[in-house]
This record gives C-alpha cells, structure tokens and sequence, in this order.
C-alpha cells in the first residue's frame, strides 16, 4: 500500500472536481510567509506526514498572521509529529465549517467489492463513532460493472436531517466522484474527514488516499518513494532499498516491512530476534504464531510469492541477513505452486556471497523449510551446494508443520547459543 | 562479447558475465545444459565449444532471462566457476556503511 499525503491526495480530488481550501505547499520559513501572502489570512498550517491524529498531536494549527504564522512553521519544519518528521506544510485558507460529514470508499473484503461510506457526524473521531455507533455510518456495496450513480448516492444519504435537499445532492456528486478516485486510482482508501459544510458549499478539509502497492506499476504519475505498508511511521532505509527489487519486475512479489527495526520490542520483552521470509503472507502469520510463543521475535515480515525469479531471493535474503543483531533466520515456504528450486538458488546464491569462507554455510541458526513444487529440486540444490550439511542450518521437507520446524529452530538455536557461551 | 568475457544484462537490473577463456576446457558446460529447464527460454547455446546467445541481447534483458541464477550455480558446481552474476540494490551498500552494529555475517561466532 501507498499512502499519499494530504496534499497530493487533495491535488487528486481537485482534479476530478471536489472543492479544496485553496492552499500552496511550503518547505521554508520564506515559503510559508509567500503562502501566506497568497492565500490570505487566517490560514490553517498542516504537517504533511503519513499519520492520522494530526490534529491531536499539535499538526494542525491556525495562524491568524504572517507573525503566527512564521512562529508556527519554524516549530513544526524539522520537528516530529507522532514520530515522523515534518519536511513540507500546506498552508491552506481557514474556513468557517458549520458541520462536518465523513465520506469514503474502500474494499469490503466480505462482498468483494468496494464499498461507498458515509457519516453525518463526521471529524476527527470517526474510528470511535464506527466502534460506538457503527448504524451511524452507512454503507453502499457497488458493482464495478454497473458503477455507482448520483440517485445511488442519495438513496444512501436520504433521510439525514442534517443536510438540506440541495446539500444532499451536492454530497451525492462528491461520494460518486470519489469513487471515481477510487477507480481511477487503484486505491485500496479514499477518505475526506472532514467533509466541511461551509456558506461556500461543501469543502474536503482533510484527505487521504492509500493506493494498492501492487498497482504502482500503472499509476507512473503518482510521486510515491515506497508501495510497503509501514503503519503509521515512515519506511526504513533498509524498506525503502527492499521495494526496489520488485520496481517494474512483476515477476513474482517481495514484501518486506521491518517489524522491530532497531530490535527494542525483543529486547525489552527477552524475546530472541531473528529474520524471517515466507512464501505466502498465511504461512507466514501461522509461523510466526508458533515461533513468538516459544521465546523468538522475527524482527521483520516478508512474503515472497508469486513465483518470483531467482534474483528476486537473492536479493531480499541479502537484505534479511543485513539486519544487525538477529540470532537466526527461518525460511518457510507454504505449498504452492512456486517453483520453489528458482527460490532455493536465489538463497543459495545469497548465502555463498555472504559467507565465502564456508562455501554458503551460515554462522547463525538457519532453518529452510521447503514444501510445495519443486520443493525435492529445492532439497536436492541445498545438499549439493552444501548448505544443508552447515552446522547451524536444517533444512526441513514437505512433512513439515509450521509447529514442527519452529522447534526445530528452538532446538537448534540452543544448541547454538551453547556453543557460544562456551567461546 | 567484450575480449574473452560474455556479457549480457538482465531485466531487473544486474549482468551475467562468462570468462569464456573457461570454457573450451569444460567438459560439462553445465550452464547450457541448465539454461532453459527453469520453465523460461533457452538463452544459452553452445558454439564452437564456448556459451553463446540464442537471442538478441534487448529480447534477454526484457524477460527473455528468467533469471534463475542455474547457470552460475551449474557452472559453481560442475563448471569452472566462470560465470558471475551482478544483482546490484540501490543504496544497499551504502545502508552497510551506516551500520554501527556489526552485521551477523561479518561476527565471528
């Protein structure tokens, strides 16, 4: 996924004909003061960083003047909000908001489709409203085929007495062009919370568009530096370098996100750290779930699937292997029909460069399990290059549970901290 | 074909190079004999005893080389080692040189 900012996001919306603040982007004190000039005061200030809660967090503030307005941006400009730093403020015109309404669309993952949502009581707790109240946000599934229509749209709003018959419709256009956004986009979440009713007509106060990291390769004029899901905090150096193997090479997919980049989740909960790669997200999890149980934390996921080529699993072993101060690695493949002998040279390769000394052999507790097509070519490959004769590594075969080869990494890895407690 | 070396890009971004001074002394030319199982199409033929391409070199470096890493490992193993494959990541070596931990690989345990 790929989360736009707000103010590419609002660029979008703009386009296909929702109104925005008018507002100018600023990465400098003197910028910010030109902006001030153009837009006119009072303005609001916004920190443009991949994170929600802005507001509450001190990244949403008015300044009623060019003095204000220069105080607030050289707090903000180089500053943290909610751990992610502040490199560009859009400065936009502030408005007299009578109410605010939500409106999104995103995939339901029940009907398969996407799903058109909307809430009279919009702002900055809509989260809390679809907990406590969740009849108060509506819903309409639309066919991709047939598409959705203004009339769809005010069926879906009628009755809401807080809007009057022509701000209804013009919030019924707003929800069909967003789903044109949506389309047109390949997003996984287009959202304006709030939605403003204003005396000049209904306005997107704030925006966010997350575009399906796997449709990256067709959006070339969307300005996104990393497709990986990071949460709320921006992408590591070493995830940024990791989605750059997939770039314009849809031969099979590399996910990759660090889960504990600086290892202190483990550390501070004594669990031992270690890099990890599945074949498919699903083994990965059921994995995962039997490896966190025994004392072991995998300090990042990836999926690697899709039958991607060789080169792909020389590369992200590389990057796994680079992560300083893991105690293992564990591979482990679901059954698929990825020709995992590509998977197992692509590893092979990978170790050979890293530990020439011992001919590929690794110096930490390395379980491979392969289970799925080609998984015997996979074996055979491992044993003739002679990793599987490595004294830290087992390789493990299609009889294989998930359960299994997470004791067999326990196992293995007491052994090997026996070994280096003795030296 | 720079010299005695054959080299050829790929499509992810990376090269193959073969010393053919190697090759006329392989017995097995295992890079051949590999080239072309993985499901992708046989790129490497053997002419006058040394690997040689089948296809123009834009057709390899579009997809034509499924890059299955066979051929250096074929040639590691049953060869004589005379084939490299360079994958490079951007910024990768330069994230290593910002490490202030060693990294698992370069420790001694």
């Amino acid at each position: 996924m790929a989360r736009l900012l707000e103010h590419q996001a609002k660029q979008i919306l703009r386009r296909f004909g929702i109104p925005i603040p008018d507002g100018r982007v600023a990465r400098s004190l003197s910028e910010a003061r030109q902006v001030g000039i153009e837009v006119g005061y009072p303005v609001m200030v916004k920190a443009q960083v991949r994170s929600g809660k802005r507001g509450k967090s001190g990244g949403v503030r008015a300044a009623a003047g060019v003095a204000e307005l220069e105080a607030i941006a050289s707090e903000m400009l180089g500053d943290r909000i909610r751990g992610l730093p502040v490199d560009t403020l859009l400065i936009e015109q502030s408005l007299e908001i009578e109410a605010e309404i939500y409106a999104g669309v995103t995939a339901d993952p029940r009907s398969r489709s996407p799903v058109i949502l909307f809430c009279a009581d919009g702002g900055v707790d809509i989260e809390e409203t679809a907990r406590a109240a969740p009849k108060a946000i509506r819903r309409l599934g639309v066919d991709i085929l047939r598409g959705v229509y203004a009339h769809d749209a005010l069926n879906l709003i009628s009755g809401t007495a807080e809007l009057t018959s022509a701000q209804k419709l013009s919030v019924a256009r707003i929800l069909c062009r967003l789903y044109d956004v949506y389309r047109a986009y390949d997003c996984k979440l287009v959202e304006i919370n709030p939605l403003a009713l204003t005396s000049d007509g209904m306005i997107a106060v704030d925006a966010r568009i997350d575009i399906d990291g796997d449709a990256l390769g067709r959006q070339t004029d969307l300005d996104v530096e990393i497709a990986e899901e990071a949460g709320s905090r921006s992408p590591t150096r070493l995830e940024e370098i990791a989605s750059t193997i997939d770039g314009g090479d849809h031969r099979g997919t590399v996910h990759f996100v660090q889960i504990d980049p600086d290892l202190s989740y483990a550390h501070r909960r004594h669990l031992i750290p270690f890099g990890f790669d599945c074949v498919g997200a699903g083994a990965s999890l059921t994995t995962m779930d039997e490896l966190v149980p025994l004392g072991f934390y995998p300090v990042n996921f990836c999926d690697t699937s899709g039958n991607p080529v060789g080169s792909k699993l020389y590369r992200i072993t590389k990057l796994i292997f680079s992560q300083p101060g893991i105690e293992g690695y564990v591979f482990v493949s679901c059954v698929s029909s990825q020709q995992l002998d590509n998977t197992a040279r692509g590893i092979i390769k990978a170790l050979k460069e890293l530990y020439p000394e011992t001919r590929g052999q690794p110096n930490i507790p390395t379980v491979l399990c392969f289970r799925g097509a080609w998984d015997e070519d996979a074996l055979k490959l491992l044993n003739r290059h002679g990793i599987s004769d490595g004294r830290w590594v087992r390789v493990l075969s299609r009889d294989t549970t998930e359960r299994e080869a997470a004791e067999a990494f326990r196992a293995l890895h007491r052994d090997w901290r026996v070994e280096r407690e003795k030296n | 074909m720079n010299g005695r070396t054959l080299r050829f890009n790929v499509h992810s971004g990376g090269s193959v190079d073969i010393d053919l001074s190697q090759c006329h002394d392989c017995e097995t030319k295992a890079c051949v004999g590999i080239c072309g199982e993985q499901g992708g199409p046989l790129i490497l033929d053997e002419t006058q005893g040394i690997p040689m391409l089948r296809w123009p070199r834009d057709e390899i470096e579009q997809g034509g080389c499924v890059e299955c890493l066979g051929c250096e490992l074929a040639c590691d193993l049953d060869g004589r080692q005379a084939i490299t494959i360079t994958l490079p990541m951007e910024g990768f070596d330069e994230y290593l040189g910002t490490l202030s931990d060693p990294i698992v690989y370069k420790r001694e345990w």
